[in-house]
């Protein structure tokens, strides 16, 4: 048997005025994942959001909430909850009231309305600010009640749309894990957009990598970061080096590219669709070339038929400190010159600007990507 | 467990709910908008045309005679006057109002509420009170000529009232605020740092204000000027209680067409004649004011 | 900012303000002037104040002019705020870019005009000139300062305050109910103490379509000072002058009461 599919979207699309913001997406969901929707601004993520909650109406195609098509349902008649940009707290009413505010419009019982406002209160630690009004809360309090006027109505999905945008940098991060634990805890299904690449890293069990209206990528956080699947993906998480390569020969499971005349190494299984001829592009984290003053010796004999790390020796233009590590900028001494970044421990510092370096990697670490 | 579910053709509207709300909003909208604003003015429009008997009566016949009518110098010359006094109107208004604003829009923060409140007040009190407020100072026996007399400035009391003068004060007085609040919106959110860039750059103050400060709060002056001109050009009650019968202007023509003459149909013709001329005066200002400041050197 | 004001510039303010308050202030104290020869200061008195009251002519202008007033700004108010609302809120419908600049046309045509305009409707069409005309008139010409006010408000409120709400399960009618609506009262209070100054203020709608029995406050003076000015007149207009300035003062201050 399938697994349950809890939202699933069937070729949705929007266009406002001459805009195209969604070029028809399909998508899957499952009960109690943490999705993730991530791209750039204007890539389409909150209108895909808005479009579940049933703030926009798609131009085409269909949302189906639990197998049944909400097309025509408004966004009070789904039961999905939703945590806005900008929290969208009542100005008028207590913090009590906000939170209450749902379990009011299904006229739950005081009692019970009282207990639940009460238990969600807590959860998100604000059970002594009921009666505050939320002007009189900091940003990240009332980021708190927002979550918690939206969980207390027990919704099948709940959607937040850039929830941690407006808070501090340290605020986020631990916003961020408490956001993941209270979802682990409730076992609901959180979609959730950001243009934050590490903050989708960090919580999400899938990422769907959005561009230009369509999907680029839905994967785990660490093959979207490991094994992206286009060079947008490549180049919007995280940081790489990025060459343009053509696909030269297949042997023994590594492809062998040609840059100009410097011939590299990729895994042939990680590469799809990388027929001879094809041009491509090469990705490599800096934090997978290890640096090396002196040659050295290949990880694996070649005799073994296995793969070889590629040496490359360069000269380092330049030393960037970036705190655990420093950051190289180096040129290699092939004829193309290629300019690769590569991470490196060694404390040498400055001391390295100019002088020669060997450069490493291992060819599961190079990504040919064809888009 | 996949379900199959038809999808709705492509581009199909949403289900057809009508949308009382909808209409609810738009009911009172609708009869203000199109009862009280649209087809008043669309029927004077067409009563302009018409002609009226004896006993005042409308015919309706059409014909351009109500306007062929106002074309006589006596007419003419009334349209003339409040044409050149709307004209001092704004100019007077700009030289006024011009400092003031500034003054307002530099003041510190927390006077400027003040500061601007003590210029709107006025605008509050009844027109009527306003142009009442004049009188008592301008008239024969009235406070300046009072205190002129007093302290032995002049024998006799000079006429203050009933003329260009009198009226020109009071449409000042009263519609100073249509210049001012414009101006100080602009002036206001006009970057300051441009200014001291320009005097930085070498700029004396006279150069900096006609080549910085005068484009940036044109659209100010434009937007004040149009605000002022329109309600001068077509005033009625401050001509006729400065003015007299020396100081007459359009409005009192429309005025004594309704009230005295009874002759709706001219006086229709002459509400057309004061929209048509203030919009074109409006165009040709625009046009003229727009090229002089900002394409000029 | 570049140094301070100079003393010329100085000065030339100081008279635009006194030029701005010169007749305010001879009006207001004349009113107390014992004398009745506007101009010449006698002594103190409040007589020309108990003349008003024991007026009877003045006591019924003054009730005409608030129930007037009060009746032109209710309508004015429900008008403005639905119109605002259609024009902020309710999607789109037809021709709506096409009314947005002409719902600012009674802010734009001449008050003769206007006026004018209005009593020839009211006439053509049969309706005696009487109270209903004139209330219909303040009406006309008030709402369009409403709707700025509301618009302005409802401009300035969070979208996604009304969508949460209906994410939370309110329907439309209770959204507007237990959100739009409280959040936009200080505008619309704002917007009725607005309307509800300038038709007070307003003289030239009333002159033209006030009927014989509805003598307002604005009436009376224009009919007073046919005669000639009179101190009676100062009296009331100091107490109008008061009323209209606390009015807006009112409402600027609800105004802008932040959210």
């Amino acid at each position: 048997m399938q697994k349950e599919i809890m939202i699933q979207l069937l070729d949705v699309a929007k266009r406002f005025g001459e805009v195209e913001a969604v070029k028809g997406i399909s998508l899957d969901i499952f009960p109690g994942e943490f999705i993730t929707f991530l791209g750039p601004s204007g890539c389409g993520k909150t209108t895909t959001l808005r479009m579940i909650g049933g703030f926009e109406d798609p131009d085409r195609g269909d949302v189906l909430i639990d197998g049944f098509s909400v097309k025509d349902k408004k966004p009070y008649e789904r039961d999905v909850n939703t945590v806005f940009q900008s929290y969208a707290l009542f100005p008028h009413m207590s913090v009590f009231d906000n939170v209450a505010f749902g379990l009011k419009m299904k006229k739950i019982k005081e009692s019970e309305l009282r207990t639940r406002v009460e238990e969600a209160l807590s959860l998100v630690k604000m059970e002594h600010y009921a009666n505050r009004l939320p002007k009189q809360l900091s940003g990240g309090e009332q980021q708190r009640v927002a979550v918690a006027r939206a969980i207390v109505n027990n919704p099948r999905v709940l959607l937040l749309d850039e929830p941690l945008g407006a808070l501090d940098l340290k605020l986020r991060k631990q916003m961020q894990v408490e956001l993941k634990h209270l979802q682990k805890k409730l076992k609901m299904t959180f979609i959730y957009v950001t243009h934050d690449q590490e903050e989708a890293l960090v919580m999400s069990d899938r990422v769907v990598v959005m561009n230009k209206g369509q999907v680029e990528q839905i994967d785990s956080p660490t093959d979207v970061y490991r094994y992206p699947k286009s060079r947008f993906v490549a180049d919007f998480i995280g940081e790489t080096n990025l060459l343009k390569c053509t696909v030269g020969e297949e042997k023994n499971g590594l492809l062998f590219l040609r840059h100009g005349q410097t011939v590299l190494q990729a895994s042939a299984e990680l590469a799809v669709g990388a027929a001879v001829g094809r041009e491509g592009f090469l990705s490599i984290r800096p934090e997978e070339i290890k640096v090396y003053e002196t040659s050295p010796a290949s990880q694996k004999s070649k005799a073994d038929g296995g793969s070889a790390d590629t040496i490359i020796p360069a000269s380092v233009e330049e030393v960037i400190f970036i705190g655990s590590t420093a950051k190289l900028i180096t040129r290699t001494k092939t004829p193309e010159a290629i300019v690769l970044i590569a991470h490196s421990p060694l404390a040498a510092g400055s001391a390295l600007v100019g002088k020669t370096v060997f450069l490493s990697w291992s060819p599961e670490q190079a990504i040919f990507i064809t888009e | 467990m996949t379900q199959h579910i038809k999808l709705a053709p492509a581009g199909t509207p949403q289900a057809g709910r009508f949308d009382w709300g909808k209409l609810f909003l738009g009911l009172p909208t609708i009869f203000w908008f199109v009862c009280l604003i649209v087809v008043p003015l669309v029927m004077t429009l067409i009563l302009s045309f018409a002609s009226r008997d004896a006993y005042g009566r409308i015919i309706y016949e059409w014909s351009f005679q109500n306007y062929i009518r106002f074309m006589d110098p006596l007419y003419l010359q009334i349209l003339w006057r409040s044409f050149y006094l709307g004209l001092f109107t704004v100019i007077i208004c700009l030289l006024i109002g011009y400092p003031l604003a500034y003054f307002i829009a530099r003041s510190p923060k927390n006077l400027k509420p003040l500061f601007l409140m003590l210029v709107i007040a006025p605008f509050w009190i009844n027109l009527l009170i306003r142009a009442y407020g004049w009188m008592i100072l301008l008239r024969y026996e009235g406070i300046i000529n009072i205190f002129l007399r007093r302290i032995g400035l002049i024998e006799e009391p000079l006429q203050l009232m009933y003329n260009d003068g009198a009226v020109l004060v009071g449409l000042v007085y009263v519609f100073l605020q249509f210049m001012v609040l414009p101006l100080f919106a602009t002036i206001d959110k006009m970057d300051w740092t441009l200014l001291e860039s320009a005097q930085d750059l070498g700029a004396k103050p006279f150069h900096t204000f006609r080549h910085i400060t005068l484009p940036l709060t044109l659209p100010g002056i434009i937007g004040g000027s149009i605000l002022t001109f329109v309600p001068a050009f077509g005033s009625f009650i401050i001509p006729r209680i400065l003015g007299g019968s020396n100081s007459i202007m359009i409005g009192n023509i429309i005025e004594t067409q309704i009230k005295t003459a009874r002759n709706w149909p001219f006086a229709s013709a002459s509400a057309v004649i004061l929209i048509v001329t203030a919009l074109l005066g409006m165009l040709i200002y625009v046009k003229f004011s727009g090229r002089s400041l900002m394409g000029g050197d | 900012m570049t140094g301070k004001n100079s003393w010329p510039f100085k000065i030339y303010i100081m008279l635009i303000f006194a030029f701005l308050y010169l007749p305010v202030v001879v009006l207001v104290l004349f009113s107390f002037n014992e004398s009745p020869i506007i101009g010449v200061w006698s002594g103190f008195s409040l007589r020309w104040y108990e003349s008003l009251i024991g007026n009877r002519a003045v006591v019924s202008a003054a009730k005409n002019s608030l129930i007037v007033s009060l009746s032109a700004t209710t309508a004015a108010t429900f008008i403005g705020t639905t119109t605002a609302l259609l024009m902020e809120r309710k999607g789109g419908f037809r021709g709506k870019k096409t009314m947005d600049p002409m719902l600012y046309m009674p802010l734009m045509v001449p008050e003769v005009v206007f006026a004018i305009s209005l009593l020839t409707v009211f006439t053509l069409v049969g309706i005696r000139l009487s109270f209903l005309t004139l209330i219909l008139g303040h009406v006309a010409f008030i709402t369009a300062f409403v709707i700025v006010t509301i618009r302005v408000r409802l401009a300035g409120t969070d979208r996604s305050l009304e969508e949460a709400a209906m994410d939370l399960g309110a329907n439309e009618w209770k959204t507007f109910w237990h959100i739009t609506f409280p959040i936009l009262l200080p505008g619309i209070i704002g917007g009725a103490l607005l309307g509800f100054a300038i038709s007070l203020e307003d003289f030239v709608i009333t002159f033209f379509t006030a009927g014989p029995g509805s003598s307002t406050l604005p009436l009376w003076i224009w009919g007073t000072l046919r005669r000639g000015i009179s101190p009676d007149i100062n009296a009331l207009s100091t107490i109008m002058v008061l009323v209209s300035v606390s009015v807006v003062i009112i409402a600027q201050l609800i105004n802008r009461k932040k959210l």
